[in-house]
């Protein structure tokens, strides 16, 4: 959420993209209804929030090997943080950790993204 | 029939956390009423794990299918999207990798410094949620 921010900054993304970018790394239903409550365009965020789950479920073993994530709590909650749902569905086919803590971490990213968000808006110009 | 009531006190959750997300007037989707309920009735015993626990594995098995109407839902938007398709292809891309990547690492680093010197119990949480061996949903379907 706070990349996005950065990211609107470096760019000068339009409010309303940006909004809408906000909460691409929860799940769908918070998520939209995040983007819609906020002032984005709701069906739009739900393309980018499947775009960001496909990109993660893509990326995530490559990325882990380059950095050399290796510890199974960590990975979950990377996954789950980065790329809520389709990441937890890699997650659970790596194993039963990676799998719990990424439907944990969705859980908590989701809120933490709800609670947020508003305030993200405020540093948005 | 116990698979029925599992299901009817999910959605009991949800239907709470819907009513609450249009009484209450903060920015909060009902999802995550639902969410933070269905959290403080497992911890205060109103439910008990077990009362919820084979369903909500089967939700969780089959989370991908939930994403199929979404999914058909970007080619509506399409028109919209591809006018701006390719700064939020490299976003996409770019963002999801800082956040894995920094999530990943930082996580790694909390968990290995916080084990250092003791046996670490604390995947015992996670042992109670997750069903045992021979208890999977595979058995029941």
């Amino acid at each position: 959420m706070a990349s996005v921010v950065l990211l609107a900054w470096a760019v000068k993304l339009d409010r309303v993209y940006a909004i809408t970018l906000l909460p691409k790394s929860v799940t769908t239903a918070i998520g939209m209804e995040i983007a819609g409550s906020l002032g984005g365009i709701k069906s739009l965020a739900a393309a980018l929030i499947i775009m960001t789950g496909m990109t993660g479920h893509l990326i995530a073993g490559w990325l882990f090997r380059v950095l050399g994530i290796t510890d199974p709590l960590a990975k979950g909650v990377a996954l789950g943080t980065a790329s809520h749902v389709l990441g937890t569905a890699k997650a659970l086919e790596m194993g039963e950790v990676e799998g719990a803590m990424s439907s944990l971490a969705i859980a908590i990213a989701g809120v933490m993204t709800a609670l947020l968000a508003p305030l993200a808006v405020g540093l948005l110009h | 029939m116990k698979y029925v009531f599992q299901f009817l006190r999910i959605i009991g959750v949800c239907f709470i956390g819907e009513v609450l997300a249009e009484a209450l007037p903060l920015p909060i989707p009902s999802s995550v009423y639902g969410l933070v309920l269905m959290l403080i009735m497992l911890r205060t015993g109103l439910y008990r794990l077990e009362q919820v626990r084979e369903t909500g594995m089967f939700f969780v098995s089959i989370l991908t299918i939930f994403f199929i109407p979404a999914a058909v839902g970007v080619m509506e938007q399409w028109d919209a999207l591809v006018a701006i398709i390719f700064p939020c292809v490299i976003a996409t891309l770019l963002i999801t990798a800082l956040v894995m990547g920094v999530t990943g690492r930082f996580t790694q680093w909390i968990h290995r410094f916080g084990d250092k010197g003791k046996n670490s119990r604390r995947f015992d949480t996670y042992r109670d949620i997750v069903p045992e061996e021979g208890d999977t949903l595979t058995e029941h379907e």
